[in-house]
């Protein structure tokens, strides 16, 4: 089954993957991006993973 | 029997004689219906495409003074990006001035991008339209507006730039030098030019009659004569090599200078006249355009 | 899909959208990444178009001449210098009634010569019957490219268009924008039907010597048609929204104005910055706002008009200067007040020239200004020591 895994330490709490897909991605009170959920039926999460600026997102 | 299509029609504006208005429509008429001309501003443009007519049966495009080279190489993309570039041609022709001076640039990047266009000059060796100003092809002391003959002066200084050397520097594979004193040998090269795949230039002698002081009639006359004397050789470079020399038994150039009003200075100074005919003789010499017996 | 992208390579990406068939430009600082963003999608096999490297600016603009007069859209890019050496083809391509799209970076003007922000260059080409649109950010610089074209080919238009986004803070600056599918470019911008091309097997001559009975009314034409594209330019930018699901381009965008005692209205990122400053003024009670210009020619005139008809003080921040007069902006806009029965106090300024920086104090510096007596051009965050001391006497 895929994983979605965040690179906390690389990180940089832009937002940008929040903004593409809400439904696995959401920025916390810790200022950075935490997944909520593995799957996305509206999106690719490997092209989501691929905007990052810091490319801080796996998707295994 | 189907109508031949009129390529380039008669009742534009030309002066009568215009060595350059005979040869535009012997170059289209060469080409045939399947080419577009793109046109550097000067005579040819403003006699063809006077609003509302215009003497073209070929599309037709002409946008500035120096950027025939440019925007053909636009067209050419185009076709390309279309399909259609096999099987049409595309011109891009401009007068002296537009080739070798304001519109060399354009032309130079052309050839070296290797478009497959044929570049044309008109070689009336001046710029013309705007009244018989000196250009980079006037040839030594012509009398121009710009390069006058006065009480410290012979008329133009300089020697013709050798565009067509530049050409064959860029190592295009087709260049030539032509005149309306032999239509047949011009449309020839013509159709061979537009045969090879790549960028071609192809410089032809054209008369004016108002600039260069001659009556309407005599143009064919003294289009021969820049010939038959040396001072305009007719050849070819096929891929770089020279070829085709149009061989003659050399005639001392006052027989062409003395046909002309901006040379008529000339046949007081006998001096200039030897340095004109050492132009001649260097000409003969290498392009080897004496006819052995 | 959201990207962290750089406003270049958000041109370039737009662009390829739009699926040109024919790109020519030359190389220009800050429009560099323009073209090479635009090469890289070529050479990968991205974007199916003829890359044409040519050796100036002019020959660029002439390439893409012939390639739009061929039938095929094509696109060409610069800046400053470029710009200029490329004007007389600029007013060639308006004048033939051409469809083209061009984004300008827009750079000073030498000399002295200078390669970061002002809008002096595309200010010498105002005249030559061109839209002209400005971005405020790289969500902008991406939806007016798509908007351009659609504007430009229609054949109620065909005028060419020009992109215009501040050279480095938005074509080296990195935003978060939205880059649409090429499914949604497909739907909102249909393929280019020429109204008119060169083709063997329909003759035409382009570009006839037109005699005095014949050059006036060409001119004329392309002044109606700036006035047709007034309701042209908000039409397209409804059925931008229909189809991207936001509201984008048009003529002109109020800010926080309804209230209004002073407003600021400027062209390109400097709103940014000053919708910022308008915010922070507002939290401490000043009632203040900034009118966006999207579209500068055609000048929208009424739609300022209608904008600005109850707001007592106004200032005009132009990023360019008419040596000799007032800044264009500045001039447009007082003029467009001829003969309203209320004229408004209209104070000009000039700010960041040659990339002199522009903050919120600056900002903050116009409208306290403003307050004061009316000026036609004062010129803000000059260094009196450097004009008094370096340039006196010159």
């Amino acid at each position: 089954m895929a994983k979605v895994i965040i690179d906390e330490a690389a990180c940089v709490g832009c937002g940008l993957c929040e903004q593409n897909c809400p439904e696995v991605f959401e920025i916390r009170g810790d200022g950075i991006a935490h997944v909520k959920a593995h799957v996305c039926e509206q999106h690719n999460l490997s092209e989501v993973a691929d905007q990052c600026p810091v490319q801080a997102i796996k998707v295994v | 029997m189907p109508e031949t299509k009129i390529l380039y029609n008669p009742g534009h504006t030309a002066c009568g004689g215009c060595g350059q208005a005979i040869a535009a429509r012997l170059v289209i008429e060469a080409a045939g219906e399947n080419t577009i001309i793109v046109n550097n501003t000067g005579c040819l443009e403003v006699f063809t495409t006077k609003y509302p007519e215009s003497a073209w049966g070929v599309p037709f495009i002409h946008s500035l003074f120096e950027n025939a080279g440019a925007v053909a190489s636009g067209v050419e993309s185009a076709l390309k990006f279309l399909g259609k570039k096999e099987g049409t041609n595309v011109i891009a022709q401009a007068g002296d001035g537009g080739t070798a001076d304001i519109g060399l640039q354009a032309l130079s990047g052309m050839w070296e991008r290797g478009h497959d266009i044929l570049s044309v000059c008109y070689d009336n060796e001046a710029y013309m339209n705007t009244g018989i100003q000196r250009s980079g092809l006037t040839p030594f002391d012509s009398n121009t507006t710009t390069s006058p003959t006065g009480k410290e002066s012979f008329g133009n200084p300089k020697m013709k730039k050798p565009v067509p050397e530049i050409a064959r520097a860029h190592g295009i594979p087709y260049v030539a030098t032509a005149s309306v004193a032999f239509v047949r040998d011009l449309q020839n090269k013509v159709k061979k030019a537009i045969s090879i795949k790549g960028p071609k230039y192809i410089q032809i002698h054209v008369p004016c009659p108002l600039g260069w002081r001659h009556e309407g009639a005599q143009t064919v006359t003294v289009a021969r004569a820049a010939i038959e004397t040396g001072l305009y050789p007719i050849f070819e470079y096929v891929n770089g090599e020279l070829a085709g020399v149009q061989k003659i038994k050399p005639k001392p150039v006052e027989e062409y200078l003395k046909l002309q009003g901006r040379f008529k200075h000339l046949l007081k100074a006998p001096e200039q006249i030897k340095k004109i005919q050492e132009i001649a003789d260097n000409n003969i010499k290498k392009y080897g355009l004496k006819l052995e017996a | 899909m959201k990207k962290f992208i750089e406003g270049s390579y958000a041109v370039a990406e737009a662009v390829k959208l739009c699926r040109p068939g024919v790109v020519s430009a030359y190389p220009i600082t800050p429009q560099t990444h323009i073209v090479e963003g635009l090469a890289q999608f070529v050479a990968d096999g991205e974007l199916k178009a003829e890359f044409v490297n040519v050796e100036s600016e002019h020959s660029a603009a002439s390439a893409v001449l012939g390639a739009v007069a061929t039938g095929v859209r094509a696109f060409t890019s610069s800046s400053s210098q470029g710009l200029l050496l490329m004007t007389e083809v600029i007013f060639n391509i308006a004048g033939m009634r051409l469809p083209l799209v061009l984004a300008c970076a827009n750079r000073a003007v030498s000399a002295p010569i200078n390669i970061w922000n002002d809008q002096q260059d595309v200010m010498t080409i105002r005249d030559s019957g061109w839209i002209l649109l400005f971005a405020e950010n790289i969500q902008e610089v991406i939806d007016l490219h798509i908007q351009a074209y659609r504007i430009s080919e229609d054949h109620s238009i065909m005028l060419p268009v020009m992109v215009n986004l501040d050279g480095y803070i938005l074509t080296h600056g990195l935003e978060v924008a939205d880059m649409p599918s090429q499914e949604q470019v497909d739907k909102f911008l249909p393929p280019y039907k020429p109204l008119y091309k060169l083709d063997t097997s329909d003759p035409m001559t382009l570009g006839c010597l037109a005699m005095p009975e014949h050059y006036m009314e060409a001119r004329v034409a392309i002044q109606k048609t700036q006035e047709a594209a007034l309701d042209f330019i908000p039409k397209v930018a409804g059925e931008f929204k229909k189809v991207f699901g936001r509201e984008s381009g048009g003529l002109v965008e109020a800010y926080k104005i309804e209230d209004a005692k002073q407003v600021i209205v400027a062209m390109g990122s400097i709103v940014g910055t000053i919708k910022e400053t308008v915010d922070e003024l507002r939290a401490q009670g000043k009632k203040v706002g900034v009118l966006k210009l999207i579209t500068y020619r055609p000048f929208p005139k009424q739609a300022i008009l209608n904008a600005l008809k109850n707001v007592p003080e106004i200032a005009v921040v132009d990023k360019s200067i008419s040596l000799g007069s007032n800044s264009p902006l500045y001039t447009d806009l007082t003029s467009a007040f001829i003969g309203q029965d209320k004229v408004s106090k209209i104070s000009g300024f000039v700010l960041g020239l040659g990339g002199r920086d522009i903050t919120k104090d600056s900002i903050k510096q116009v409208f306290d200004k403003l307050s004061g007596k009316q000026v036609d051009c004062e010129f803000i965050d000059v260094k009196k020591e450097l004009l008094e001391e370096e340039y006196a006497g010159n």
